[in-house]
């Protein structure tokens, strides 16, 4: 383990100084931002604060400066007014003080006397000298043309209407000033018959263009700018001639920021007010705006600037502001990292000792730690686990090494116990007079179940089957002994079965230390006549299973075990089997399987298993049954052996030529057929069929059964075949029944004989064949189930 | 099944015992398709002590058969017993391979090629 893998462990994912170090960075993150927001909050409500009142005092500041300006425009007038309204004005003086006004005021633009017809004197229905600045030069002009109509000029017609002085709105004074101007009017009336009588107006007009300068003058931040609007909302000015005299609200309608209309509606009505809304000209520039009414004339002044200037100081602070607090949190991550890296060290250490060890390096030493700490208590408990750990495994490996030893010597046992055990079967191909099949399986390596058979003499064959009360080696010993003084006291005591089992029980008591006993069932058979003797020393009752089909327990005489009584009888009994007559042994293992609900297999299943397959011979017998067994307790251990030996009984009669029949049955899988092919040979030489029609029909069997096997079947189910087998002497039927998918062979194309090599087909030749061999071939669908019959002729 | 093989002068001689059938067919094949590939030579089937054949072996002698054809080698068999003969009649493989009654009566031909 190197030094690279060391450090990835130190800081891995999940790692505690990872761990420490994310929560810290987290709860640091959290509250600096709750921090920074909050400040960012509050110094924008003072940056707020401060800009409003900045603009206020603008705003001030420029509607006095206007007011400054405006009052002497309108004091003038306002005094002439007077002038003209005594007794006899002298009109030619009052508008030479005007003229004058008009010359000395930078502001005062023009001046114009304007009276009601005949007001003046009887000769002029309509009289209005007027006196403008023009370069520098006063020039008069008269403006009593029916042209120009005074008369319907706002500047006389509104403070005729209202009867006080009135500022207008700003209006291009064409065939007058010919230039943008606002004019205050003052009314002048005449005592005439006792009544106040208008009698015309007196004006002082104001160029824009002079009076923008004091309004552009007025600015804030960088690219606010102010204006002017009159009470009705033309602009007076604005940085933008062109919009001089038009509209604010149509303005705003058309480029502004449709939710500012509102404000601008609160504007005109006078207010004073500091509010946020988009530029006039752009809505998409946040800007606020302040707002004021200049005294006497109604206008209204505006201060406008864009909302990111107010903040733009703000902005680059918070930059720096962000920049520190990034780089101290770098710092602290780094800090936190070291501290808690000190702290996790001796950890990742001890985890690094640690695996070594799991991967059984028990030299390493558990690294020292001396503090008084838990990490230290957690250190020494691994040094004492280790020094635990070693002093086990040592012991486990002794341990195992004696197991081992044992089991290999186990194994040689369960070989040599399965060596003595007659497992090929068929067993006796050239005896005709009776079929055998066993099978044993034991629980453990080495188990106590035995069964065996042999000839005595020609005549006589032996067959026993038992079960030695324990398992294991012990159990497996004492079969060992059992089975081969079996061999030897049947070779020495003959035919009789009694002497033979009193011999055995002898021996079996006599050497008997670990008192062990063994049931036993023995039969000796006569082949010729299908007498059995019989004793059944306490083993479970085998079962006859008749040719007609019925079934029932050999339970007439049952003695006890051997091994245990040196003295008791044992009673011998005979029986005799007719053709077709199976006897079927078992041990325990079978009646007393359990299942997962721990029930138990039972004699009564057995029997009625037995029941439903007694047609059959004694492989499948058996096979069925512990299959049966097998399903059974699928998903238990297996508890017990298991034996079974099954024996069907033909004798000497058997070779008859005609009038017999067979059933055969086959699982679908192929590795079945070389064992259905023997048993079609042994049969039809049974029946003495020459060798030559013996292929036929197993070519016959194998085309068709392989054909179903590998195509009929769309699942892993077991399915049964089932043969009948017919001999007439003449010519052998065979019906196949099987439950595969419908297929009819008999309608199948017929093979390709002819092309050439290198076209000719592939397949189709095994149907092809069939139909060549046999004298006939049908086939029928009933039910679930393909029935194909064919007929072979002896030959 | 058991198969032996012997290199005469003329071709490579194979003689499979016992049952050339659904199950053995695969062995078969598995054995003898390399010896073929290896030696380059004809190939002369000895079925003396063949006892019996079933479709899935005419099938791998089909197979063989047609791989020779293609290499421009020569392919014969020899010694069939009645039953096996009567299978090739029926199933029309006489007319495409060719049959001698003996070994060697197979291995002149096969000269001959």
């Amino acid at each position: 383990m190197n030094k690279d893998k060391k450090s990835t462990t130190e800081f891995r994912r999940g790692g505690l100084t990872l761990r420490y170090s994310l929560f810290l960075l987290s709860a640091i993150l959290f509250i600096f931002s709750i921090a920074f927001f909050y400040t960012l909050e509050f110094t924008m409500n003072i940056l707020d604060n401060d800009a409003m009142q900045r603009a206020s005092n603008i705003t001030d500041l420029t509607i006095s400066r206007i007011t400054n300006v405006i009052r002497p425009v309108e004091q003038v007038p306002n005094a002439l007014a007077l002038a003209l309204e005594s007794e006899r004005p002298d009109y030619k003086n009052i508008m030479e003080i005007a003229k004058d006004f008009v010359r000395e005021d930078s502001l005062a633009f023009g001046t114009a006397l304007a009276f009601e017809p005949y007001m003046h004197d009887a000769k002029h229905y309509r009289y209005c000298p007027y006196f403008f600045e023009s370069r520098d030069r006063i020039i008069q002009k008269d403006l009593a043309s029916p042209e120009y109509d005074y008369f319907s000029r706002d500047w006389y017609r509104i403070p005729k209407m209202l009867g006080t002085p009135v500022w207008s709105e700003p209006y291009y004074d064409k065939g007058g000033g010919d230039t943008l101007m606002c004019t205050y009017s003052v009314p002048f009336f005449r005592e005439i018959k006792g009544k106040r009588t208008f009698a015309g107006v007196i004006t002082m007009d104001i160029s824009l263009k002079t009076f923008k300068h004091i309004i552009n003058s007025a600015k804030v931040y960088q690219t606010g700018f102010s204006f002017l609007v009159s009470h009705s909302g033309k602009f007076i000015t604005y940085p933008h001639e062109e919009y001089v005299n038009t509209d604010i609200l149509e303005l705003i309608r058309k480029n502004g920021d449709p939710l500012a209309v509102k404000t601008i509606e609160r504007m005109l009505k006078g207010e004073r007010l500091f509010e946020e809304i988009g530029n006039p000209e752009q809505k998409h520039l946040p800007s606020r705006i302040y707002f004021a009414p200049v005294p006497m004339t109604g206008w209204i002044f505006a201060l406008t600037f864009p909302t990111k200037e107010l903040y733009s100081g703000l902005y680059s602070f918070f930059k720096k502001l962000a920049l520190i607090f990034s780089l101290s949190l770098l710092a602290m991550i780094i800090i936190s990292i070291l501290i808690t890296r000190k702290f996790t060290k001796p950890i990742s250490r001890l985890v690094v000792a640690t695996r070594r060890i799991g991967q059984g390096d028990f030299d390493t030493n558990i690294p020292v730690y001396r503090s008084r700490d838990e990490i230290a208590q957690l250190t020494n408990a691994f040094s004492v686990m280790k020094e635990k750990l070693i002093l086990y495994i040592n012991d486990l490996r002794e341990t195992t090494i004696k197991k081992e030893k044992i089991e290999s010597e186990l194994k040689v046992a369960r070989d040599i116990q399965m060596g003595m055990i007659p497992r090929t079967f068929p067993a006796f191909p050239d005896r005709k007079e009776f079929d055998i099949y066993g099978f044993i399986e034991p629980a453990k390596e080495v188990g106590g179940d035995l069964y065996d058979f042999f000839f005595i003499d020609d005549e006589r064959f032996c067959f026993a089957i038992g079960d030695v009360a324990g398992k294991g080696t012990p159990a497996a010993l004492f079969m060992a002994i059992t089975t081969t003084i079996m061999r030897a006291e049947t070779q020495i005591a003959g035919l009789n079965v009694s002497k033979v089992i009193e011999l055995m029980n002898n021996y079996l008591c006599k050497n008997n230390d670990s008192n062990l006993f063994v049931t036993l069932f023995l039969g000796i058979l006569n082949t010729s006549t299908g007498e059995v003797e019989y004793i059944n020393a306490g083993h479970n009752y085998p079962f006859i299973i008749k040719n007609s089909g019925t079934v029932r327990e050999l339970d007439n005489t049952h003695c006890i075990p051997l091994g245990i009584d040196i003295n008791s009888s044992m009673i011998q009994n005979t029986l005799k089997l007719d053709h077709g007559d199976t006897i079927f042994l078992y041990t325990d293992g079978i009646s007393e399987a359990f299942n997962i609900e721990n029930e138990e297999y039972s004699i009564k299943r057995i029997t009625e298993m037995l029941g439903n397959n007694s047609n059959l011979a004694p492989y499948e017998i058996v096979n069925r049954i512990v299959d049966d067994v097998s399903e059974f307790s699928h998903g238990t251990e297996q508890s017990d052996d298991i034996s079974v030996l099954a024996i069907q009984y033909f004798g000497k009669q058997l070779s008859k030529e005609t009038g017999q029949n067979h059933q055969m049955l086959i699982t679908n899988s192929v590795e079945n057929l070389p064992v259905l092919a023997e048993k079609i040979t042994q049969l039809c030489n049974d029946w003495n069929i020459p060798s030559g029609s013996i292929n036929k029909v197993n070519l016959v069997v194998e085309e068709l059964i392989s054909n179903t096997i590998s195509y009929g079947y769309n699942d892993d189910m077991k399915h049964d075949i089932i043969l009948n087998f017919q001999f007439d002497g003449k010519s052998i039927s065979i019906e196949i029944i099987d439950d595969a998918k419908e297929f009819n062979p008999v309608a199948t194309e017929n093979a390709d004989t002819n092309s050439e090599i290198g076209e000719r087909k592939i397949g189709g030749m095994g149907i092809h064949l069939v139909k060549n061999l046999t004298e006939a071939f049908t086939y029928q669908r009933e039910d679930t189930k393909n029935i194909i019959k064919i007929i072979i002729r002896y030959q | 099944m058991k198969i032996t093989t012997e290199k005469a002068a003329e071709a490579l001689v194979i003689h499979p015992e016992g049952r050339l059938d659904t199950m053995t067919t695969g062995q078969f094949e598995n054995e003898v398709t390399p010896l073929i590939q290896q030696s380059g030579q004809n190939v002369l089937i000895d079925f003396g002590k063949l006892d019996y054949i079933s479709s899935a072996g005419l099938r791998s002698i089909l197979i063989l058969a047609k791989e020779l054809k293609k290499k421009e080698r020569g392919f014969a068999l020899c010694c069939l017993n009645e039953t096996i003969k009567e299978v090739f009649r029926i199933s029309g493989f006489d007319t495409i391979i060719s049959i001698y009654p003996t070994i060697e009566e197979g291995l002149s031909l096969l000269k001959g090629n």
